[in-house]
């Protein structure tokens, strides 16, 4: 057990620090505008990559540094103590990238991951179809084999950066007589394919983050499959293993600084003649809050270790994510609580940032949905850790 | 950070489920529901391999951690032992110099913590640190003694063991003051108690004599009394973890084995969910146990924060995850025929002691909404 940073971590540590003192943004100079947003952040994870901080535990050939699991984490942590941009390759970086890394060929990481790392291009996630949410292995796109190439057909959504996205890892029905999770396959598709379209949805929080994507009978060349063909399942649940462990840690982070600035806000902000942060029911949730963030730090602590002794993220992320929902939908209430009454309305003389904390409740209700529902999560821990029957 | 137990911790883990399986079943535990209990061959064990001098020395390989993994397993089997009270009032002994901890930690004599008042709490509500814990002025000095007068309630086993820890308010500084169970103007009353395999007792002191030989006091003893109280905060959580994880465990069991409706009741989404649920907090509250034992073990700044999160975190979860775990069980379980109620009720004991989870949570709140400005963000 060992509570404090390793030297190697603690040398990242002060290159990350060290690279922020020099570079980090002002956060008034992103732009606001979506499009114009996205072009500024995929300029600022270029720069990151060029300083050797992106993804520091992908292999030295291929752009990272080799390092361990541990010092990567470091990285993510002090970005988000740091509060700096995101990275907007996140579906490459954390979700499909690490499937190449362990399922592509030589050719195939080569091709793919430095522009992953750069952000030169940006990977979306064709999991999602309109039939098929949680019951993913019900998916219907189907890729029919022309010898040479696949020919896919049918629609994805709910799929994160497709409109800016040069690639897509896209699940696709290859064996129809197959059992649900024998026939699929993990395609990759340019984007930039005759047949691809993409239609823009403006999410909850008012970004249009998410899409729907068509195929319209898109060539994918043989030689862009991640693993065997029908052998897609397993390395989609690797992504989405990914999706869940390692990407939580740096979340619950970026959650801390959220709470300390709303502990902030609170002590901005008056209510009936007395400071909010004097009220014992928002010191209270408050209080709440910042325990359930430490739990998740333990626990997201206590799974990266099990991850590093396994070599990959195993069945214990579901737990992490079910304490990531629990955290940060109770950061949303507790910022909901602060706000009081006025919640609602987003006065622009308030001394506190109202349309900030209004984005932060409502992407904190995405959180029990992305990556596999509240309930999916549930369904895991019963059958696969405690071996439960199938509902 | 690196939360992996050491080869050391496992080994530790394994000699107490040995040692434990067969020295306090659970049927040990229902002795006390007869009233015909002996926990004198336990206890010898106990002593003889150590278990109470467990993360004392700097230099053990086994610290804080050590102490709660031997508590996760006492809870699993509601074993009747002092061993998380003896833990505390070994280091305060031991912050105090002279040879009671020796003795202590040899379990020569047995110890009881004698510590919560009737209309006192565990800890102040008013202070962030554990050393403000709530002491009535029930110890005064007359001459070259010390002569208590009031009265102590929860005191685990009292009527078994061979010495009473008191901690008490002496002068407006604590102390711990060590009195012969047989001493005149001492009184042990057996009552009854939600844990009966804890033999909680209320202990009258009516000008009780000590002399200063058995006072622990001094400078050094109120930081003493405050690490002690975290340490002890933390191993009684993981107590309350074991049982509570003993009686998940029982439960998924029964939802494999228990057919209704013509399947077993596992199958039920509603039921499966609830135990999922029941896993998730019983493996984040060992989580942040790990992490506090640690933290107290290094004796990091954190150590304090640490332990008030894990309690606050683990005692909500350890009585969840019964309450749930009797839920699965439905009328099978509400009956004292069945061994759940034993960890049943191990978990709730556990989980109030040194500090029920809204205590802590308050601790939390001082610690953290008072400093101004706040922290970072800004």
């Amino acid at each position: 057990m060992r509570l404090t940073r390793s030297e190697a971590e603690r040398r990242i540590a002060e290159e990350v620090t060290s690279f922020l003192q020099a570079s980090m943004p002002d956060p008034m100079s992103i732009p606001a505008e979506f499009d114009e947003r996205i072009a500024w952040l995929r300029e600022w994870q270029r720069k990151l990559h060029e300083a050797g901080l992106v993804n520091v535990a992908w292999p030295r050939e291929h752009g990272g540094r080799g390092a361990t699991l541990g010092e990567q984490m470091v990285v993510d942590e002090e970005l988000a103590r740091a509060d700096a941009p995101e990275l907007i390759g996140v579906v490459g970086l954390g979700v499909v990238g690490p499937s190449i890394v362990a399922h592509g060929t030589a050719e195939q990481k080569a091709r793919w991951l430095p522009k992953i790392l750069s952000a030169e291009e940006i990977w979306c996630q064709g999991f999602s179809e309109p039939g098929a949410g949680s019951d993913l292995a019900a998916l219907r796109t189907a890729a029919e084999d022309r010898g040479d190439h696949w020919v896919v057909r049918g629609q994805k959504t709910w799929t994160s950066w497709a409109q800016y996205a040069r690639w897509c890892a896209v699940l696709t029905r290859t064996d129809q007589s197959a059992p649900a999770h024998k026939g699929i396959s993990y395609l990759v598709a340019d984007m930039r394919s005759p047949g691809v379209e993409v239609r823009p949805l403006e999410q909850l929080t008012g970004d249009p983050e998410f899409s729907e994507v068509y195929f319209d009978d898109v060539v994918v060349p043989k030689d862009q499959i991640i693993g065997a063909p029908n052998a897609g399942w397993g390395i989609a649940l690797h992504s989405l293993s990914h999706e869940r462990g390692p990407a939580v840690a740096a979340r619950a982070v970026t959650l801390r600084v959220l709470l300390d600035r709303l502990i902030a806000d609170a002590g901005r902000l008056e209510r009936d003649g007395q400071r909010v942060i004097e009220d014992d029911q928002v010191r209270t949730l408050l209080a709440r809050t910042h325990v359930q963030l430490e739990v998740l730090r333990c626990q997201s602590a206590r799974t990266v270790g099990m991850t590093v002794a396994k070599g990959k993220p195993g069945l214990e992320t579901s737990i992490d994510k079910l304490q990531l929902i629990r955290a940060e939908q109770l950061l949303g209430d507790a910022a909901l609580a602060v706000l009081g009454p006025a919640a609602p309305y987003a006065d622009p003389d308030s001394p506190v940032d109202i349309r900030h904390w209004h984005g932060v409740y409502l992407y904190a209700r995405a959180a029990s949905i992305y990556g596999g529902t509240s309930q999916v999560q549930k369904n895991i821990i019963a059958e696969r850790i405690l071996g439960l029957p199938r509902s | 950070m690196d939360l992996e137990l050491n080869d050391e911790h496992v080994e530790l883990r394994e000699a107490a489920i040995g040692t434990l399986d067969r020295y306090a079943p659970l049927s040990l535990a229902r002795r006390y529901f007869d009233g015909d209990a002996d926990p004198g061959g336990l206890w010898t064990q106990i002593a003889e391999l150590g278990w109470l001098g467990v993360g004392l020395d700097r230099d053990d390989p086994f610290g804080v951690p050590g102490l709660c993994l031997l508590a996760e397993q006492v809870g699993r089997r509601a074993a009747p032992t002092t061993l998380v009270d003896t833990a505390l009032v070994a280091r305060l002994a031991t912050a105090s110099g002279g040879d009671w901890a020796a003795r202590i930690v040899a379990g020569e004599p047995s110890v009881a913590l004698a510590m919560l008042e009737a209309g006192g709490s565990w800890l102040s509500p008013q202070l962030a640190t554990l050393a403000g814990t709530y002491l009535s002025r029930l110890a005064r000095r007359a001459s070259d003694e010390v002569v208590l007068a009031g009265e102590k309630i929860g005191v685990h086993h009292a009527a078994a063991v061979g010495l009473l820890g008191v901690v008490a308010d002496l002068d407006g500084a604590p102390a711990l003051v060590l009195v012969d169970p047989a001493a005149a103007g001492v009184t042990i009353t057996p009552t009854a108690g939600l844990d009966p395999s804890c033999a909680p007792c209320r202990v009258v002191f009516d000008g009780v004599r000590v002399s200063e030989r058995e006072l622990l006091t001094g400078p050094g003893f109120a930081p003493a009394l405050a690490h002690g109280l975290e340490v002890a905060a933390v191993a009684a959580t993981a107590e309350a973890l074991g049982a509570a994880s003993a009686a998940l465990d029982m439960a998924v069991a029964y939802a494999l084995e228990r057919e209704q409706y013509g399947r077993q009741i596992g199958a039920f989404q509603a039921l499966a969910h609830l135990l999922a649920e029941l896993h998730v907090l019983r493996e984040t509250a060992w989580a942040t146990v790990l992490y506090a034992a640690a933290a107290l073990e290094e004796r990091t700044d954190g150590g304090a924060g640490a332990s008030a999160v894990a309690k606050a975190h683990g005692a909500a979860a350890a009585k969840t995850v019964v309450e749930g775990a009797l839920q699965v069980f439905g009328g099978v379980g509400f009956t004292r025929e069945h061994d759940l109620h034993l960890v049943y009720r191990r978990a709730l004991e556990c989980a109030g002691r040194f500090g029920s989870s809204h205590d802590h949570e308050r601790r939390v709140a001082e610690t953290l909404l008072s400093a101004e400005p706040v922290l970072t963000g800004q």
